[in-house]
């Protein structure tokens, strides 16, 4: 008791922003009050530490946090700079990292559990601050899936290449349609209004937040053979037949099925259906969303059960 | 270490080459929290994968309360501390199967040495744990100039015996003459020279030198494992005189 006593109240000393007095005997009195449960020889070893070295530990997790975050959100922290309200003082990660910790502080060990404290934060602290920027919630969302696609376990079947994807070129429709394919686990569906995967790259390579243009999508995310994360702009009904059969095997005449049911309602012809359901084809499969057999034994046996 | 992709292909290549040796941060030994059962079973599972021949994690907490601290926090000196983290060393070592290394960390606080002081600390904990000790000599070396006390003499009154790796590293001190645990340069001379008198000590035996941040040129890099390799060997050329 007495030890998680201590260290539940240095992590207090730490992460929550308890302003210490420079002496040490005042620092004891404080400690008493918010520390009931430490003994009188617990807190006054607590008080002998030097609140500047206590510092090195706070300015210590908050820059690390910050740098994670900005790592793996960048379209999101440039957004939450944009809209940061005036009354929370001059933007820094450090005080963003700080804000987040109060909300809903970092509880796993991954750099995904920090992007949920990321999103609790936008939801609870900023989105109703932040009229101005309607896309941030879908871009913490889509930075949170790009994470965890990035970082998601291999898959028993690995992603193909443009190479492999020749291979099925030569095929008939008929024979194309009746080859079976694996949906990887990693796969995400992320739905966007805002064109936030242009806003993303221009942001990446020229350094500049630009306004993103209003484009409603359904777009899945997959890592692809060369890695990195890659997206696919897909009809609902086509999302939805590759989110249920993740980790699976289907036969692509599921996937067909479910383009021509899309189309259907739009009134397109069958080969102009077709010619997109291709081209979805190999976005997916180089995207890394689709992986097309024939599987031999080893591999189906890795495969869940249909 | 569950995570896929780039660098667990990378890491795998690596591993048709080269011994790889794991070494965590967040294993939290000496956390309240309940140990992560999950974390020990995917350690495990990854130890097996890269072959590695031991593991290792620091003498500290990095979470508590379910809240991740990030850093590796000093644990208070204490009798209780050190029958807790021998308890849950145990239960590490059962679960892993493999040898545990404990390593000493850099501190900026006492939390408390009332009752002993860290190196009496360290000493209970490996030896009633039976598990070994990773010793840091740069985090000796940062130690004593943080808290006033005689590096060479700290390490003596270590369970030398039981040191199966030492790890290396160097800082950069800030423009305020201020300086942190920070793996981004050279391994300075005062530290090579604690090196040197602990290999009398220990005898050759595994080196890591630690830069993960502000990477130079691998030649640079091998230039420091290299001063290591010649430590050792001119230890060795002693002896064998």
């Amino acid at each position: 008791m007495a030890l998680q006593a201590v260290l539940s109240a240095f992590r207090q000393l730490v992460l929550d922003g308890v302003e210490l007095p420079e002496a040490a005997s005042e620092r004891a009195r404080l400690f008493r009050e918010l520390f009931p449960d430490l003994s009188d020889l617990e807190v006054d070893d607590l008080a002998k530490v030097s609140p500047s070295r206590l510092g090195i530990y706070t300015t210590s997790v908050f820059s690390a946090e910050a740098s994670i975050l900005k790592n793996a959100f960048p379209l999101t922290l440039a957004a939450i700079e944009s809209s940061w309200p005036p009354e929370w003082g001059e933007y820094s990660g450090r005080a963003l990292a700080q804000r987040i910790h109060k909300v809903a502080p970092w509880r796993g060990i991954h750099s995904m559990s920090l992007g949920e404290s990321l999103i609790a934060f936008v939801d609870q602290e900023l989105a109703p601050r932040a009229p101005g920027c309607p896309w941030l919630r879908e871009a913490v969302t889509l930075e949170q899936a790009m994470l965890e696609i990035r970082r998601a376990p291999n898959e028993p079947i690995a992603p193909q290449g443009e190479a492999e994807l020749d291979r099925f070129s030569a095929l008939k429709v008929s024979e194309l349609l009746e080859q079976e394919a694996y949906v990887p686990v990693l796969v995400r569906e992320v739905s966007l209004s805002w064109d936030l995967l242009k806003a993303r790259r221009a942001l990446l390579e020229g350094g500049v937040l630009l306004e993103p243009e209003r484009r409603p999508q359904l777009v899945l995310g997959a890592r692809p053979k060369e890695y990195g994360v890659q997206f696919v702009a897909l009809p609902r009904e086509g999302c939805t037949i590759l989110i249920e059969n993740r980790g699976k095997r289907a036969v692509l005449s599921l996937l067909a099925e479910a383009f021509l049911a899309s189309s259907v309602e739009q009134g397109t012809s069958e080969e102009e259906v077709f010619r997109t359901f291709y081209a979805s084809l190999r976005s997916l499969v180089a995207a890394g969303a689709l992986v097309l057999g024939p599987f031999d034994t080893a591999e189906a046996r890795l495969m869940n059960p249909q | 270490m569950d995570f896929g992709g780039y660098s667990r292909d990378r890491l795998m290549q690596i591993r048709e080459h080269y011994q790889i040796i794991s070494h965590g941060v967040c294993l939290a030994i000496g956390s309240t929290d309940p140990l992560d059962r999950e974390y020990l079973r995917r350690m495990k599972k990854f130890c097996r994968e890269i072959g590695s021949p031991w593991t290792s994690d620091h003498l500290c907490f990095t979470k508590v309360d379910h809240t991740n601290m990030l850093d590796l926090m000093p644990l208070p000196f204490t009798r209780e501390a050190v029958k807790h983290v021998v308890e849950r060393v145990r239960v590490v070592q059962q679960e892993l199967e493999l040898p545990f290394l404990l390593e000493n960390i850099t501190r900026y606080v006492t939390v408390s040495d009332r009752e002993m002081s860290e190196a009496e600390f360290i000493s209970e904990i490996v030896t009633q744990s039976g598990c070994g000790l990773l010793l840091d000599v740069t985090n000796v070396h940062l130690n004593s100039q943080f808290h006033g006390h005689d590096a060479w003499q700290f390490i003596s009154s270590l369970p030398l015996e039981r040191v199966g790796q030492i790890h290396l590293a160097g800082w950069e001190a800030a423009e305020d003459g201020s300086f942190i645990d920070s793996h981004d340069a050279p391994v300075p001379p005062e530290v090579w020279e604690l090196f040197k008198r602990v290999i009398t000590k220990t005898g050759p035996t595994s080196v890591l030198v630690e830069w993960d941040n502000l990477l130079p040129p691998v030649s640079r890099l091998l230039d420091e494992t290299q001063m290591a390799d010649r430590v050792i060997a001119s230890h060795a050329a002693q002896v064998a005189a």
